[in-house]
């Protein structure tokens, strides 16, 4: 990189603001999703939203591509720098600035930690709902960017619904001061087409968030199943049912064995094939009117043991497994492949059967724990990358697995984005034509594309766009298009 | 060959009328049967220079500024139907052009409400709700209508048949087009498929009525209402009447039959522990009382002028404040949601161009975030019903740019030139 390019951000940053080489960049090279891997030429730490807008403008003047970071808890790739260039990490950009309990709401700089926000908030009755299971290390900014989930999205809904302002540092180091909260938006709705956006239409610096009431009564049951097709549909059934527990969540034997064996033990049955983990909230009223009708579900379904969280430290105990999975999975296997797809909710149960026999039919070990309220499947599949011929059927496994949930009319990402991991999968979703729209948008912020290039759109330059939809697509394009 | 022969021959002599609008008098209305038919006409728009304005059943016309230029109407109220609707899912999908009540109906029969619950719900289009971000009178409980949105399918300007997202409740792959879409009042594109959320249809509904002395009792009472934590659809406050010297406070809840019948006993027995008088209905009763209020909202057959205001609900106070003196001079009854900030305010009688444009400027001088619905054409023809321009206004101007880059849809019918 540019010495004058260097001297100038340096004097913007100050010494701590820069990292410039050696084994200090290593940690920048990826974020969850390891096996892709690029070293950025630099990474900034800008501490204040002037300070990321003045070195957005010496890169912009200089043609360096940038990638947006949060803490690196992502897991399709999105904060890898593929195409080198800076990294503009939010470490230092922890600050909550504002708790605004009447309005129920915050503002935070951008890095704030997810589960830091709701400590903040916890003394007024509030809390921040989206709650991804990376929520004690991911920061707001990056929620922001990847339009976050997590098991409490099923009631409250994922990160957009959450996000009442933004502070926006654009390509060329322009500040878009979006952070006055609106009912509805001045205009088009920038913030809610910018959330999502993978860092790739700018830089957001602050948030203004919507804070949630504490609710009065919070229920947990545990379910357990001996198999998951019993666990599935008891919660397509309450799907059917209409009924609105706020959590749904299903674990299956290999990922129960692996919490039980880690810190993060809940008591869940090692013998079970399945666990359902439903949480309710309301009045109490609510909540038991509700509760009689998940478990008449449940006994309907099958379920050997019914178990009510006595206490909050039992609820916390039993969600502490949920969240701590992932991180429990690396008792089985030494790498772990974190899919991520979305299908129709009536069809949980062929779809998660279909995942264990795609694994199955390639020799790979298959651990599943997910969102299956909101039909989010996380197929987790173990490896071992040192194995090069286990790593090539786990990414065939994994692509196998986008193609049916597709087919099945599903989706590619529910809530880790499409990054660079899912970047060949849009044309089996998306026509040229979608893309290409989705291109003029990302024009209109970010003509030069130095924002996060290489990801979430198949593109180079977006004249470029790659189409090979599924005969399925097709066909139920084709389909619409006669009945209209 | 003149255009209404070209409009003709692409749709068929039926599907095509005068629409005594706006920009200069009548002009061409069409109504494709399909999207190949819309495709068509936008093409036909495209390569000949010609600017569209789209609608649905042009129910929200006065809605928007007069375009600049306009040179014929594109109307999606031929294009209807549902095209799937997932009971076990709790999703809907539908072409544009289908009213609201038809949705509403077809969604009861699987035990659904639909979202947006809007007012006069068989006047307008599901694609005409969208695209002016109109939400209904359930946003307090499930939040605005852009929420709900799961994704859509759009032509551009060129005809170019675009989608964003799908239809299933979780999903964050690729930009949110339909974001940018959703109440940007066909300024981008022409809706012609949406695909929704949907939410239980409650097992009873409940409305309570009572009366507060003045708006800040009317205010408090609401504020105390919410914190009993009832299952809410809408708190409403209206301004007294020819026949009231009194403001109304009305509260809509709906739900599962026990937790109604308990939740009723609780409002019962705290208000009638501050001595006051109220009225309760519940089912059929309750929903008729709400269906009333939520469609007072929307009466621009009574020929009055609406106007909304919009602010976060930590500037309800002071905005209550302004209201006497940026309508001083003129007969308004307003109705406030205040736990979901908005105000409509209704002029009972046609303002004169005078009063309309003295209210405006107060309105303008006083920063408040607002828009006229049904303003008077002395203010449409003006420009700035929306209010003043908001941050970002360049960044839009490229959006619509970049997406309509021949201006085929009417410019200047959104806010600032747009």
């Amino acid at each position: 990189m540019d010495a004058a390019l260097i001297a100038a951000l340096r004097n913007v940053l100050g010494e701590a603001g820069l990292v410039g080489s050696g084994s200090r960049l290593v940690p920048y090279e990826s974020d969850g999703l390891a096996m892709l891997r690029h070293t950025p030429e630099m990474v900034l730490l800008p501490r204040t939203t002037a300070e990321a807008a003045h070195s957005m403008r010496l890169l912009a003047e200089a043609g360096v591509p940038v990638v947006g970071r949060g803490a690196g808890t992502g897991l399709s790739g999105g904060a890898t720098p593929v195409e080198g260039g800076v990294v503009i990490s939010l470490a230092r950009m922890r600050d909550v600035l504002e708790v605004d309990p009447a309005g129920r709401l915050a503002r935070v700089q951008a890095g704030v930690v997810n589960a830091d926000l709701t400590r903040a908030a916890a003394p007024h009755g509030l809390f921040y709902a989206p709650d991804p299971s990376s929520q004690m290390a991911c920061t707001i900014g990056g929620n922001v960017a990847e339009n976050s989930g997590g098991p409490h999205c099923f009631m409250h809904g994922s990160t957009t619904r959450h996000i009442l302002g933004l502070v926006i540092v654009c390509a060329d180091g322009e500040v878009l001061d979006l952070s006055e909260p609106q009912p509805d938006p001045s205009g088009y709705d920038l913030i809610g087409s910018f959330v999502g956006s993978e860092g790739t239409l700018g830089l957001v610096t602050e948030v203004t968030v919507k804070l949630t009431r504490v609710p009065p009564v919070t229920e947990t049951l545990l379910a357990v199943f001996p198999g998951l097709d019993g666990a599935c549909d008891s919660v397509s059934d309450m799907i059917a049912a209409r009924l609105e527990p706020s959590a749904l969540e299903i674990l299956d034997r290999l990922t129960i064995q692996a919490v039980e064996a880690s810190v993060f033990a809940a008591g869940y049955p090692k013998t079970a094939e399945a666990v359902l983990l439903v949480e309710l909230e309301g009045s109490a009223l609510e909540v038991d009117v509700t509760s009689k009708d998940v478990l008449a579900i449940l006994e309907q379904r099958g379920a050997i043991e019914l178990r009510k969280a006595r206490d909050p430290l039992e609820r916390r105990k039993l969600w502490a497994g949920r969240k701590g999975a992932f991180g429990a999975m690396g008792r089985i296997a030494p790498d772990l492949y974190v899919a991520d797809a979305v299908v129709p909710r009536t069809k949980l149960r062929r779809m998660v059967a279909r995942t264990a026999e795609i694994c199955r039919e390639r020799n790979l070990r298959l651990a599943t724990v997910f969102h299956a309220g909101d039909g989010n499947l996380h197929p987790n599949i173990c490896y071992d990358r040192r194995d090069l011929d286990e790593v090539k059927r786990v990414l065939e496994a994994g692509r196998m697995i986008l193609q049916e949930c597709i087919a099945a009319g599903g989706s590619l990402t529910g809530e880790h984005g499409v990054g660079l991991e899912k970047l060949e999968g849009m044309d089996m979703l998306f026509k040229q034509a979608d893309l290409a729209t989705m291109c003029r948008m990302r024009d209109a912020w970010d003509p030069e594309r130095r924002m996060n290039p290489g990801k979430l759109l198949p593109v180079r330059a977006c004249r470029e766009v790659r189409t090979n939809p599924l005969p399925g697509v097709e066909a139920r394009d084709a389909a619409a298009g006669a009945e209209s | 060959m003149d255009l209404h022969a070209q409009l003709t021959q692409v749709v068929g002599p039926g599907e095509l009328d005068m629409w005594d609008g706006d920009a200069g008098g009548n002009l061409p209305r069409v109504a494709p049967n399909n999207i190949d038919e819309a495709v068509e006409c936008l093409r036909l728009a495209h390569s000949n220079g010609l600017a569209v304005i789209p609608e649905g059943l042009g129910s929200r016309r006065t809605w928007t500024h007069q375009p600049k230029r306009a040179d014929f109407v594109l109307s999606t109220r031929n294009m209807r139907g549902v095209l799937s609707y997932e009971p076990g899912d709790g999703t809907l999908s539908a072409l544009a052009g289908t009213t609201c009540a038809e949705l509403e109906q077809c969604v009861a029969l699987g035990g659904h409400r639909l979202t947006p619950d809007l007012p006069r719900p068989q006047a307008g289009t599901i694609g005409g709700a969208v695209a002016s971000g109109h939400s209904g009178f359930d946003r307090l409980r499930v939040g605005p209508l852009r929420h709900h949105i799961l994704g859509v399918r759009a032509l551009l300007g060129d005809g170019t048949l675009a989608k964003s997202g799908g239809q299933l409740v979780k999903n964050v792959t690729g930009y949110d087009m339909h974001r940018l879409y959703c109440g940007s009042f066909g300024s981008l594109c022409l809706l012609v498929e949406i695909n929704l959320r949907l939410f239980p249809a409650p097992e009873e509904w409940a409305a309570v009525e009572f009366h507060a002395e003045s708006r800040a009792q009317a205010a408090q009472a609401a504020l105390d209402l919410e914190e009993m934590r009832l299952p809410l659809d809408a708190v409403l406050i209206q301004s007294p009447t020819d026949t009231s010297v009194r403001w109304t406070v009305l509260a809509f809840l709906s739900g599962r039959r026990a937790v109604i019948d308990v939740e009723c006993d609780r409002v019962h027995s705290s208000l009638s522990d501050s001595n006051v008088k109220l009225e309760m209905q519940r089912g059929t009763e309750a929903r008729s009382k709400r269906e009333q209020c939520r469609d007072l909202e929307w009466d621009e057959q009574a020929g009055w002028a609406h106007l909304r205001l919009g602010v976060h609900p930590t500037g309800l106070p002071a905005l209550l404040e302004q209201l006497d003196t940026c309508f001083a001079g003129s007969v308004a009854q307003f109705s406030i949601q205040p736990l979901i900030a908005e105000v409509q305010v209704r002029f009972e009688e046609p303002l004169t161009d005078t009063q309309a444009v003295a209210v405006h400027d107060r309105l303008l001088a006083s920063g408040l975030n607002f828009h006229w619905r049904a303003a008077p054409d002395s203010l449409r023809s003006q420009g700035d019903i929306f209010g003043s321009a908001p941050t970002g206004i360049a960044l839009m101007q490229r959006l619509q740019s970049t997406l309509d880059p021949q201006s085929v849809f009417a410019r200047g019918r959104y806010l600032t030139g747009l």
